[in-house]
């Protein structure tokens, strides 16, 4: 009897916990936050017009045109689209698909891309690089995910390679904001430095890589 | 659910709208997070659910579609912040650092879990919460808002309860531990 009840007690304490718990998370007014309700048709009908111009263009390189809004360089902040204005946004995309427009970014030429792979280091990291050269040199954007912050004391610093001895640096970063884009410059064209890297670097160690490596591609090589 | 992906990646107005329905709140709710601009805000969501459908073609339908989403709408809300706080003209200080302080991937991730446990109770049972917990009403208050009786906000309430904390108790016991570990 004794040992059920203390079971009992155990429970009721061990229920109470937990309501209070679910009470505390669900007193954030955040959760509460409502979504505008035009934004549904705005939405399906946004989907519905790039997919009909996907489907009837008949050509891959429309079908992977990125509207004006999204691309970069140009990027203004993307305003919610009425559905009468549907029809000319359709028409401008369609007229600016023979361009050839990069997905993501406005490039002054094709853009190169490749897949940087976390090492043993950082094996949940990937980034996807779009390089584009242009007339101020190279533009490395590197969309990374997965590599958390750079430890206190320490940076991340990405390098363009000619071989594993010879590279030269272009730019250093965080991480402190979580996955995103990482924009990087280079002055030397990336066919004759084809490898691309990323190591961890000790705050006051001077500028030379320090040879760990947490990402690495080559272009062609992925 | 798998059809109703394949359906959206093909673009089916009626899938969008599924789909939208389902997360749109949570989605919502991981933008204010970020951002305090209601209309910015907004314009992540739409973003979110256009950049999903771009990226639907590679998204292995057999996957759990919700983690996806998330990662998306959280890249998309902190994008949008960053660029808000870009100077954008001159004179802004010289070498100005802005630094955009998110909330925590974890934190997000709960957030958006959290979220998505609420919109998928019964309408009934929802406002009932709401009314609980945001708005700190007790039973017959609700009862007299929502022109219900007090022992229908009361079986609400419970079912409600029951039905999150079944969802959401491995938040509540991470929540406990945590209590337990700073005494």
């Amino acid at each position: 009897m004794t040992v059920s009840n203390k079971s009992d007690d155990e429970r009721n304490g061990a229920e109470a916990d937990s309501t209070d718990a679910l009470r505390s998370l669900l007193s954030d007014p955040t959760l509460w936050a409502e979504t505008d309700p035009a934004l549904e048709d705005s939405i399906v009908e946004l989907i519905a017009s790039e997919s009909a111009l996907s489907s009837t263009a008949g050509d891959p390189a429309v079908a992977n045109v990125t509207p004006i809004s999204e691309a970069r360089g140009t990027a203004k902040r993307p305003r919610l689209v009425a559905p009468s204005f549907l029809a000319g946004i359709a028409a401008a995309v369609l007229v600016l698909a023979g361009f050839a427009i990069a997905t993501r970014f406005t490039s002054r030429s094709d853009g190169i891309e490749l897949v940087l792979s976390g090492t043993d280091l950082a094996p949940e990291a990937t980034a996807n690089a779009l390089i584009d050269e242009g007339p101020f040199g190279v533009e490395i954007t590197l969309d990374v995910n997965g590599l958390p912050p750079a430890p206190e004391g320490h940076y991340y610093q990405a390098w363009v390679r000619k071989n594993p001895e010879v590279g030269i640096s272009i730019g250093t970063f965080h991480m402190n904001g979580g996955d995103g884009d990482i924009v990087l410059w280079a002055g030397v064209s990336t066919d004759d430095y084809p490898l691309v890297t990323v190591t961890i670097q000790e705050e006051g160690a001077g500028e030379v890589s320090s040879g760990i490596v947490v990402l690495k591609g080559q272009i062609g090589g992925n | 659910m798998e059809e109703v992906q394949i359906r959206f990646k093909n673009g089916d107005p009626d899938a969008v709208r599924t789909i939208y329905r389902q997360y749109s709140g949570a989605v919502t709710t991981i933008a204010r997070s970020i951002v305090d601009d209601p209309e910015l805000a907004n314009e992540i969501v739409q973003q979110t659910f256009l950049k999903a459908w771009r990226a639907a073609s590679s998204f292995d339908s057999s996957r759990e579609l919700t983690p996806w989403l998330y990662s998306i709408a959280r890249r998309t809300a902190i994008d949008a912040a960053r660029k808000e706080q870009r100077p954008t003209q001159g004179g802004h200080e010289p070498e100005t650092d802005v630094a955009i302080e998110t909330i925590s991937f974890e934190r997000t991730w709960e957030i958006f879990e959290i979220r998505s446990s609420i919109d998928a109770l019964p309408d009934g049972e929802r406002e009932v919460i709401k009314a609980s917990h945001l708005l700190g009403l007790s039973h017959p208050e609700i009862a007299e808002r929502l022109g219900i009786p007090v022992g229908t906000v009361k079986s609400r309430s419970a079912r409600a309860h029951k039905r999150l904390a079944s969802a959401l108790g491995h938040l509540t016991q991470s929540a406990n531990h945590s209590d337990d570990e700073n005494v």
